[in-house]
C-alpha cells in the first residue's frame, strides 16, 4: 500500500444555472494576460453542444488521453518516441482559430477619438491576435449558449453522434444542461506522461497537476494529449499553462475561486486518501464499462484504523487524515456513490465528480399531490436527458449506473418532499426506496450536504502540508506512468 | 437628506414615463389598441393616454413637470405682490388662476418651447442606449440626433386636449450632461461628459430586500486622472453653481405643485372612486382636493453648496418614509457627534458635517432603522400608534445597535426589520413581502386594510378591471395603415419582438467587457427559432434587421429550436456602442433594443388620490409596458459601418 492524498471536486450538476461566475472569477484571477486570451482554465458547456474547445470529446481527431494495447496503457497519441519523430509537427493538436476561438476586443477608443459626424460611432471588433478589424466574431469560448445555433451545432456533440436513440432537437422536446469543466487533476495524467520535457508533474502533497514554467519548452504535446483539453499554450510566453486548483488558495484552506464564486453553490471540495499502488491496475481495466468501479477501487476508507496507520507511516498528518474523514467528496463519490467521472474511459482516473442533473425529469411530473412513489420510477426511465446520454459522459456507456444514481436522487426528493409538505406514505415500502438501495438515514444526510450545506461542510480543505521534501513530486508525478514518461524527460 | 428634505420641501419628483411620454413627443404616434376592451366602458377608456395623462395632471393623481408654460418663480412673486402672506392664500390663487385658464398647463403643450427640457442632467442612467423607451423617438425629438422613427403623426390617433404643434419639435435639450462611468450611448450624445468614479473608486452603500445585508464601497484606488465620486461631483457642481447664483440668481419663493399623495391624507381626497373634473364636472378646482397641492418653497441659490454639505435643521422636526415618523431631535444631536461639526463659514456652520461621501454615509447608516436598532424601535412605536399593536417588539434585541461604516466594511451586516418594509428580518429569517401585515396584524395600506383584489374606482370599472383580469399581448404594429414605406423585395417575416433582462446583467453593467462579450457572440444578438429563419433565408450568425413604425435594429441571428416559433427576443441593454452596422432602411447606425419599442401607458396606474391609487415616488406610478411588441425581422444584405 502506498498511500496518497489527494485534493478533489464535485459539482451537483442539479444546482448548476449557467452563470458562468466561475469562468468569469478564474479568468480574471487567472488568465487575464496577454498570450492567454483564449484560455478559460474553468469554462462552462451548454449541452448538447460541441464543448470549448470544439468538439474536444473527439478523440479520433485529438488522440487524446490513454488507450489499452495488449493489456497495457498507451498514449492514444503514441509514446515519447514517435512524438519524438513528429516534435515539430503535431497534426493532433487543437489550433486557436480552428477548434478554440480567435479572440477579439472592441475599439473602445474609436467611441472618444471618433470625429465629428452626423452618425454616432461605434466600436467594431478587432481581433486580439491580428488586430484588424473583423466583420463579425464567429466563435468564442461559449459560443453554443443555451443551445444557440440550435440545429447547426448542438448535433456536433460527439456524445450525441454516438447515441443509438435520436434525440430530439426541437421546441418543447428540448433538452439541455450545463457541464462546468476544470483541469480534472487525475490520478493517472497523460498530460504528465505527454510531455517530452518532464515540465508537467503531480505533487505529491495533495495531487495537483501542474506546468513547471521553467522546464516548459512549449512542445505542447500536453494539449491534445489531455483528453479533456484543459492544458493550454500561452503564445507570448511559449509555455503551457493550466488550472492549478488555485494552490496558493488551497494550501490556505480556502476554496478554488470557481467554487468560492459559484452562485449556484453546485461545488464541493475535500482530500481523499487513496492507494498509488493500484492506480495503474484500475486504468489497465479492460472493459470501458468497469473502470468506474476500478476508480473507486483505489480509495481507502479514511475510517479504517489500518488505513490510518498506514497513512501516518506515509507522513500524512492528522489533519489530513481527519480532512479525508470529513470530506464532502469521500461522502459524495465513494460512500453514496452519486458523483461520478467525467469520461472514465479516457482511462486517466480524472478527480473532479459530476453528480448527474435530475431537474429536467421533475419538471416533466405533474399532479405530484397524487403520485404514488413508485410512479416516480416510470419518470426516470422516461426523463427528456437521455440516461444514454449522460452515460456518454459520466460511466463509459453504463446506463444502469446512471439509472441508479437517478433512483437514489429520486428518492431523496420524494423523502424529502414527504417529510415537508406531507403527501404519500407509502414510502418506507417503495420499489423506489428498494430499487436505489438507500435508506432513510442516507438520504437525509445525502438533503443535507445537497442542499442546505454551509461553506464549511462544502469547503473542507485542510492547510498545506509544508513539512514534505520538495522533490518528492517525482514519486507520485510518475506513479503510474514512469514507463511511459520519465520524471525528467526524454529532453531538456 | 436625500432630496434635499432636511433643508425644503417637496421635492419635484416626476414619474419617468409620463415625463419622456410628452418630452419625446411619443404622445403623437399612439396607436388604437385593444379595440375590444375600448367598448366595455367609454368614458375613460376611448380617452387618448395624452387626454388622460393631462387628467390625472390636472386632478392631482400623477406629478407634472414643467408645472404651467408661465414661469413659476413669477408666479409666486406675484401673488406676493398682490398682498398674499399665507402660503393657503397663494394656492387659492393659483387654483382661481387655473379656473380663469390665465396659466396654461405645460402637460397640455409640451410643444412650446418654454416647456421643453432644455437642460439635462442624466445621472447613472444609459437613457439613450438603453432605458428610454422608443428610443428613436428620444433621438429625433428629445436629442436631435440621427433618427429611424417610422411613423406618421398623421396616421396615428391623436389626442384632444393637448396642443400639438404642426411641425414637430426636434432637439428640445440644448444641454445634456451625463455623470455615468459606463460607456453608453448616452455618453455619445451627451454634450458634457463628467469623468466617473467606478464603484471601485468610491466610498459608498448599497442593500436590497433581495437579500438581507448591507453591503459597503471601498475605494481600492482613488479615481484616476479628473474622476470623481458622484458625490464629490455633486458637491462641486453646487459649489460652482452657489457662487454664479450670488450674482445671477438670488435667493427667491418657487410655487411647487405636487399630487395627492401615497401614505398621507391625501388619500381620502377623492372619495368613493368617483371622477369629478373640475374642469367639466362642475366641481370647484380645490388645491388638495380635487387638484394637485401648491405649496411654496424658499429657494435659497446661493446657499445649495451650504445645503448639499450640512444636514439641514428641518430634520429636527422628525423624518420617515411611509408615513412613519422618526423623531429628530436626538438624531440631530448624534448627528453633531457623529459626522462632527462644520466649521465652513456661512448657512452651514454649527451643523453636522456632510461634506463627504463617508459623511453621507454615516448619516445615513445613523439615520436609516435598518442600520440603527434606536431608530427601527422609533420607527416601530410610530406605527404601534397608528395601528394600535405592539409592535416595538419585531426589533428587539437591536437598540444596542448602530453599524458604521467600519463595521460593514469589517463585514456586511444584516438589516434590522423596519416599518419601511412589509417583510420581516428577525430572528435570521429572510425577506418576504407582507410577514408583519400577517403576523402582526398590521393592515396593508390599502382601502380595506387587507389584501385588495377587487378595485371599484371608476376608471378600473371602465376599463372593465374591476377584478384582476388576463388580457392578450397587444396587438399593435409593425405599421399602421399606410405609414409603410420600407422598400422590401427579400423575405420577411412579422413576429413578437420581446427585450427580456440579459443572462448577465440588468442594464449595461459591465456586459460591454472583453470577457463578458466573449462569454457569448458579442453585440448586439438577436434569438429566433430556426425554422421562423429558415423560412427567411437567416441562417446562424447572419447579419439581420429588425424593424417596424418605432424604428429600426441591426444585429446579428442566433437561431435556435429553444424557442417557440413567431417570437423574437432581443436581450434587453446590449446597446449599439459595439459592433453595430448601419440599418438597410435609412443608413443609420442600427438601433437599440429599444429601437422597435414605444412607451405604451397604462391609464388605469394612473388614477390617483383613492387610496393605495395614489402616486407614491419610485412606488407607484405608470409604467412603460414596453416589452412586447410586433415587429419585422429580414436578413441585413449589406454591412455598412459607416466609419470608413
Ligand atoms: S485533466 Fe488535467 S490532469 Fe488530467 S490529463 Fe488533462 S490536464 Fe492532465
Ligand atoms: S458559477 Fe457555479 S452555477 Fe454558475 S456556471 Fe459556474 S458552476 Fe454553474
Amino acid at each position: 500500500m502506498r498511500i496518497k492524498t489527494q485534493v478533489c471536486m464535485v459539482m451537483h450538476l442539479d444546482k448548476c444555472i449557467g452563470c458562468h461566475t466561475c469562468s468569469v472569477t478564474c479568468k480574471n484571477t487567472w488568465t487575464n494576460r496577454p498570450g492567454v486570451e483564449y484560455v478559460w482554465f474553468n469554462n462552462v458547456e451548454t449541452r448538447p453542444g460541441p464543448g470549448y474547445p470544439k468538439q474536444w470529446e473527439n478523440t479520433d481527431r485529438f488522440k487524446g488521453g490513454w488507450v489499452l494495447k495488449n493489456g497495457k496503457l498507451r498514449l492514444r497519441a503514441g509514446g515519447p518516441v514517435s512524438k519524438l519523430a513528429n516534435i515539430f509537427y503535431n497534426p493532433n493538436m487543437a489550433t486557436i482559430q480552428e477548434d478554440f476561438y480567435e479572440p477579439w476586443t472592441y475599439d473602445f477608443e474609436h467611441l472618444f477619438t471618433a470625429p465629428k459626424k452626423d452618425r454616432v460611432p461605434v466600436a467594431r471588433p478587432k481581433s486580439l491576435m491580428t488586430g484588424k478589424y473583423i466583420d463579425k466574431p464567429t466563435w468564442s469560448s461559449n459560443w453554443d449558449d443555451d443551445l444557440a445555433g440550435g440545429n447547426e451545432i448542438a448535433p456536433t456533440d460527439p456524445n450525441v453522434q454516438k447515441l443509438q436513440e435520436h434525440i430530439k432537437m426541437e421546441y418543447e422536446k428540448t433538452f439541455m444542461m450545463y457541464l462546468p469543466r476544470i483541469c480534472e487533476h487525475c490520478l493517472n495524467p497523460s498530460c504528465v506522461a505527454s510531455c517530452p520535457s518532464g515540465a508537467l508533474y503531480k505533487r505529491d502533497e495533495d495531487g495537483i497537476v501542474l506546468v513547471d514554467q521553467e522546464a516548459c519548452r512549449g512542445w505542447r504535446f500536453c494539449m491534445n494529449g489531455c483528453p479533456y483539453h484543459k492544458v493550454y499554450y500561452n503564445w507570448n510566453t511559449h509555455k503551457a499553462e493550466k488550472c492549478h486548483f488555485c494552490y496558493p488558495r488551497t494550501e490556505a484552506g480556502l476554496p478554488t475561486i470557481c467554487s468560492e464564486t459559484c452562485v449556484g453553490r453546485i461545488r464541493y471540495i475535500g482530500v481523499v486518501l487513496y492507494d498509488a499502488d493500484k492506480v495503474k491496475a484500475a486504468a489497465s481495466v479492460e472493459d470501458p464499462k468497469k473502470l468506474y468501479e476500478a476508480q473507486l477501487s483505489v480509495f481507502l476508507d479514511p475510517f479504517d484504523p489500518e488505513v490510518i496507520k498506514e497513512a501516518r507511516k506515509a507522513g500524512i498528518n492528522d489533519q489530513w487524515i481527519e480532512g479525508a474523514q470529513n470530506s464532502p467528496i469521500y461522502k459524495m463519490a465513494m460512500k453514496w456513490k452519486i458523483a461520478l467521472p467525467l469520461h472514465p474511459e479516457y482511462r486517466t482516473l480524472p478527480m473532479v465528480w459530476y453528480v448527474p442533473p435530475l431537474n429536467p425529469i421533475m419538471n416533466h411530473i405533474e399532479n405530484e399531490e397524487e403520485l404514488a412513489t413508485d410512479g416516480y420510477i416510470p419518470a426516470v426511465d422516461q426523463m427528456r436527458i437521455p440516461m444514454e446520454y449522460l452515460a456518454s459522459l459520466l460511466t463509459a456507456g453504463d446506463t444502469g449506473i446512471i439509472r441508479h444514481v437517478l433512483l437514489k436522487l429520486t428518492a431523496m426528493r420524494v423523502h424529502m418532499r414527504a417529510k415537508t409538505v406531507g403527501g404519500v406514505d407509502d414510502y418506507k415500502h417503495s420499489q423506489l426506496l428498494k430499487e436505489a438501495d438507500t435508506s432513510v438515514e442516507e438520504l437525509e444526510e445525502m438533503a443535507r450536504l445537497l442542499a442546505v450545506a454551509k461553506y464549511n461542510e462544502r469547503f473542507v480543505i485542510p492547510t498545506g502540508r509544508r513539512e514534505m521534501k520538495d522533490d518528492l513530486f517525482y514519486q507520485q508525478g510518475a506513479c503510474s506512468i514512469e514507463d511511459l514518461a520519465p520524471p525528467e524527460g526524454m529532453i531538456r | 437628506m436625500a432630496f434635499a428634505g432636511d433643508w425644503l420641501k417637496p421635492p419635484r419628483h416626476m414619474n419617468g414615463t409620463s415625463f419622456f411620454y410628452f418630452a419625446t413627443d411619443q404622445y403623437r404616434y399612439e396607436a388604437k389598441v385593444n379595440e375590444e376592451q375600448l367598448k366595455w366602458g367609454g368614458r375613460f377608456s376611448q380617452m387618448h393616454p395624452a387626454d388622460f395623462n393631462a387628467m390625472a395632471a390636472r386632478l392631482g393623481w400623477l406629478p407634472s413637470y414643467p408645472q404651467f408654460t408661465q414661469n413659476s418663480l413669477k408666479l409666486v412673486k406675484e401673488a406676493r405682490e398682490k398682498g398674499l402672506k399665507e402660503a393657503d392664500e397663494v394656492a387659492q390663487y393659483m387654483a382661481q388662476l387655473i379656473k380663469e385658464e390665465k396659466v396654461d398647463w405645460a402637460i397640455e403643450h409640451p410643444d412650446d418651447p418654454r416647456n421643453f427640457p432644455k437642460v439635462f442632467f442624466n445621472w447613472r442612467s444609459n437613457l439613450l442606449g438603453d432605458t428610454g423607451k422608443g428610443h428613436e423617438y428620444f433621438a429625433k425629438h428629445l436629442m436631435g440626433g440621427e433618427d429611424t422613427v417610422l411613423a406618421e403623426s398623421g396616421s396615428s390617433w391623436q389626442p384632444e386636449t393637448i396642443d400639438i404643434a404642426e411641425k414637430p419639435p426636434e432637439g428640445k435639450v440644448d444641454l445634456f450632461v451625463s455623470l455615468d462611468f459606463r460607456m453608453t450611448s448616452t455618453g455619445l450624445f451627451s454634450d458634457i461628459v463628467l469623468p466617473a468614479a467606478t464603484w471601485y473608486e468610491k466610498y459608498d452603500i448599497s442593500s436590497t430586500d433581495m437579500h438581507p445585508f448591507i453591503h459597503p464601497f471601498n475605494a481600492a484606488i482613488t479615481p484616476p486622472w479628473e474622476a470623481k465620486s458622484d458625490w464629490d461631483a455633486f458637491r462641486e457642481i453646487s459649489r460652482v453653481f452657489s457662487e454664479l447664483a450670488k450674482d445671477h440668481l438670488p435667493a427667491c419663493e418657487d410655487l411647487v405643485m405636487s399630487p395627492l399623495s401615497h401614505d398621507t391624507v391625501d388619500e381620502i381626497a377623492q372619495p368613493f372612486g368617483k371622477v369629478f373634473d373640475w374642469r367639466k364636472d362642475g366641481v370647484e378646482p380645490i388645491p388638495g382636493k380635487t387638484m394637485p397641492k401648491f405649496q411654496i418653497v424658499k429657494r435659497d441659490y446661493p446657499n445649495v453648496f451650504h445645503q448639499f454639505t450640512t444636514i439641514g435643521p428641518d430634520i429636527q422636526k422628525g423624518y420617515g418614509s411611509k408615513g412613519v415618523v422618526i423623531p429628530g431631535e436626538d438624531v440631530y444631536k448624534e448627528l453633531l457627534n457623529r459626522l462632527g461639526v462644520c466649521g465652513r463659514e456661512g448657512l452651514g456652520k454649527g451643523r453636522p458635517d456632510l461634506y463627504s461621501a463617508k459623511h453621507a454615509i454615516e448619516a445615513i447608516l445613523d439615520m436609516s432603522g435598518a442600520t440603527n436598532g434606536k431608530r427601527a424601535v422609533a420607527g416601530w412605536k410610530s406605527l404601534e400608534k397608528k395601528t394600535g399593536q405592539k409592535l416595538a417588539e419585531i426589533a428587539q434585541g437591536h437598540e444596542e445597535d448602530a453599524y458604521t461604516l467600519l463595521d460593514i466594511t469589517a463585514q456586511p451586516r444584516q438589516a434590522i426589520s423596519t416599518p419601511v418594509w412589509s417583510g420581516m428580518e428577525k430572528d435570521g429569517r429572510r425577506y418576504s413581502p407582507f410577514t408583519v401585515n400577517t403576523e402582526y396584524m398590521i393592515p396593508w395600506r390599502t382601502l380595506t386594510g387587507r389584501q385588495s383584489f377587487y378595485l371599484d374606482h371608476e376608471v378600473m370599472l371602465d376599463f372593465g378591471e374591476g377584478l384582476p383580469l388576463y388580457l392578450p399581448p397587444l396587438n399593435h404594429g409593425p405599421f399602421l395603415l399606410g405609414e409603410d414605406k420600407v422598400e422590401n423585395s427579400g423575405k420577411w417575416l412579422t413576429v413578437r419582438y420581446l427585450t427580456p433582462h440579459q443572462k448577465w446583467g440588468i442594464h449595461t453593467m459591465f456586459t460591454e467587457t472583453t470577457n463578458m462579450t466573449t462569454l457569448f457572440r458579442g453585440w448586439q444578438t438577436v434569438w429566433i427559432n430556426e425554422e421562423d429563419a429558415a423560412s427567411i433565408g437567416i441562417k446562424d450568425n447572419d447579419w439581420i434587421e429588425v424593424y417596424n413604425r418605432n424604428g429600426a435594429v441591426a444585429a446579428r441571428a442566433v437561431v435556435t429550436y429553444r424557442i417557440p416559433r413567431g417570437v423574437v427576443y432581443m436581450y434587453h441593454a446590449q446597446d449599439r456602442t459595439m459592433g453595430v452596422p448601419a440599418n438597410a432602411i435609412n443608413k443609420n447606425r442600427g438601433g437599440t433594443h429599444n429601437s422597435v419599442t414605444r412607451i405604451t401607458p397604462k391609464q388605469t396606474h394612473m388614477i390617483g388620490g383613492y387610496s393605495q391609487l395614489s402616486y407614491g415616488f419610485n412606488y407607484y406610478g405608470p409604467t412603460g409596458n414596453q416589452r412586447d411588441t410586433i415587429a419585422i425581422i429580414r436578413r441585413l444584405k449589406e454591412v455598412d459601418w459607416l466609419e470608413d
